[in-house]
């Protein structure tokens, strides 16, 4: 009499542990592939450094965490402005302006902000990226 | 026959999950939060009114965006042209030089900015007041040799100051100063102004997605390519750069702000800046940074800069009348004034201690 009905849970039991399985599995692939992602977005946090002198792009830099600090020059139209680097920022740190508001900036890096030299026309504008940032400043 | 519908099961779960994971791929690398959508033009920055312009514009090809930046940017520079109070041409520096003498005949936008200003001159009890410019020229800030004025060097310029003795003759188009030596300076609100125009252009243009800021003036043309709201930081009056005071969520409407930090020059360890009461001829104490919200660009500058000279408390109460239009103010410790809507209908978010 209870053969039958042992035999019959032990079926169901394993089409059940076979279901669970392929369920855990899933779950696990879908867990690890967050994570893959997530830590792919991480890495390029990166925004992307737009430099322009008077409107005209001159250089472009793509930023990330762990950037070794670099500094770089360009010629506004009042002389030189040189700017840093380091760790997926970026800001003024020399201008031939005249009251360096520019350098009171500071660091800026996320997209929708930008440093400006508006008397050397020389603008740094932080764009792309997949961080999540605001699309314009009102200042 | 069972083994098979097992095998079956199995397929199609397995199959359902490759689904979810291919959709949280799918999904994650469609970006998160305000991420920029795929094919976002942004103009090269252009330089107008001895500021920055720039043109965000989504939804359109690069080609396309590329004419319509620059048919914004030209109507941004004609109305410069006719404003500016450093072009001598302008129809201001016409004005000023026949300050006492006669009428001046002046184009359709000017005319609408004078008349606009006066309005909102009565409305603010003079805190908005386009004929303070012999103050802001006493204190260098047009020539940029910043000085502090002398209480008697004020005494003779503050009678220059006054809206009422501006006269419009709107049939004839023509404005007028009453007295030798009044100027106006409309650099307050041609910004805005031109920014509302630049995004009319847009829509007249068939663009459906995009975003103006016109040296702070930030004008939105619908929403985003994505369906999300525009989100437009609120630079905090005093911190560097990268800091925000605040995150505010617009469609379809225009954000101006002003403060103590935008021009300014400080001295002995005080801080000068470029907008005075015209009641006194010096600095307005209290609010160091305002943002307004609303329909009209022009009326978001004028509101923005009257704050600025009102304060918290008698500027929210203007604000009150101001139906359309939301406001914050930012004082100097700190402490942050805002109508309601700011929070409710902007998503106004202040993440932490301002200053």
């Amino acid at each position: 009499m209870h053969k039958p009905t042992r035999a019959a849970g032990r079926s169901t039991w394993k089409t059940r542990s076979g279901d669970v399985i392929v369920v855990l599995l899933v779950l696990a692939a879908a867990a690890a592939s967050i994570l893959l992602v997530s830590r792919a977005n991480a890495g390029e946090k990166g925004s992307i450094a737009v430099v322009e002198v008077g409107g005209r792009e001159v250089r472009r830099f793509t930023l990330g965490p762990g950037q070794a600090s670099r500094r770089f020059t360009v010629e506004g139209t009042q002389g030189t402005s040189t700017f840093e680097i380091k760790d997926g920022r970026v800001r003024m740190v020399e201008s031939a302006c005249r009251d360096k508001v520019c350098i009171g900036m500071g660091w800026v890096d996320t997209a929708g902000r930008a440093i400006v030299c508006l008397p050397n026309r020389v603008t740094i504008r932080i764009t792309g990226g997949r961080e999540p940032g605001v699309d314009t400043v009102s200042e | 026959m069972k083994y098979i519908k097992d095998l079956l099961k199995i397929a199609l779960i397995t199959l359902l999950a490759a689904g979810s994971v291919v959709g949280v791929v799918f999904l994650s690398s469609r970006g998160r939060g305000s991420g920029e959508p795929k094919g976002t033009y942004h103009s090269p920055t252009r330089y107008a009114m001895d500021t920055t312009l720039d043109i965000t514009i989504q939804g359109e090809s690069t080609s396309k965006a590329e004419e319509d930046t620059n048919a914004a940017c030209a109507l941004a520079k004609q109305i410069e042209a006719k404003t500016s109070r450093f072009d001598p041409d302008s129809d201001t520096s016409k004005i000023n030089a026949a300050a006492g003498a006669a009428p001046v005949n002046v184009g359709k936008d000017t005319l609408y900015l004078v008349q606009k200003a006066l309005e909102f001159s009565g409305l603010t009890g003079g805190a908005f007041d386009i004929t303070v410019a012999p103050v802001a020229e006493l204190w260098g800030f047009y020539d940029q040799e910043y000085r502090v004025a002398s209480d008697e060097e004020l005494a003779a310029v503050l009678p220059l100051v006054g809206y009422r003795d501006v006269s419009v003759d709107a049939a004839n188009g023509t404005v007028m100063l009453a007295r030798t030596g009044m100027q106006i300076d409309l650099g307050g609100i041609a910004k805005g102004y031109a920014v509302q125009r630049m995004c009319d252009l847009l829509r007249e243009r068939g663009v459906e997605h995009a975003l103006v800021n016109f040296g702070g003036a930030v004008g939105a043309v619908g929403r985003r390519s994505d369906g999300k709201k525009w989100v437009i930081g609120i630079k905090d009056p005093r911190r560097s750069g990268g800091e925000l005071a605040g995150e505010l969520e617009i469609e379809d409407c225009y954000v101006s702000s002003s403060g103590d930090y935008e021009r300014y020059f400080i001295e002995e360890g005080k801080r000068y800046f470029h907008i005075f009461d015209p009641a006194t001829g010096r600095n307005p104490a209290g609010v160091i940074g305002t943002t307004v919200v609303g329909p009209d660009s022009t009326v978001a500058d004028i509101l923005s800069t009257a704050l600025v000279v009102m304060g918290a408390e008698r500027g929210m109460n203007l604000m009150n009348s101001q139906e359309g239009f939301d406001a914050l103010t930012i004082d100097g410790t700190g402490k942050t004034f805002s109508t309601p809507n700011m929070e409710k209908k902007y998503d106004l978010n202040i993440p932490g201690d301002v200053l």
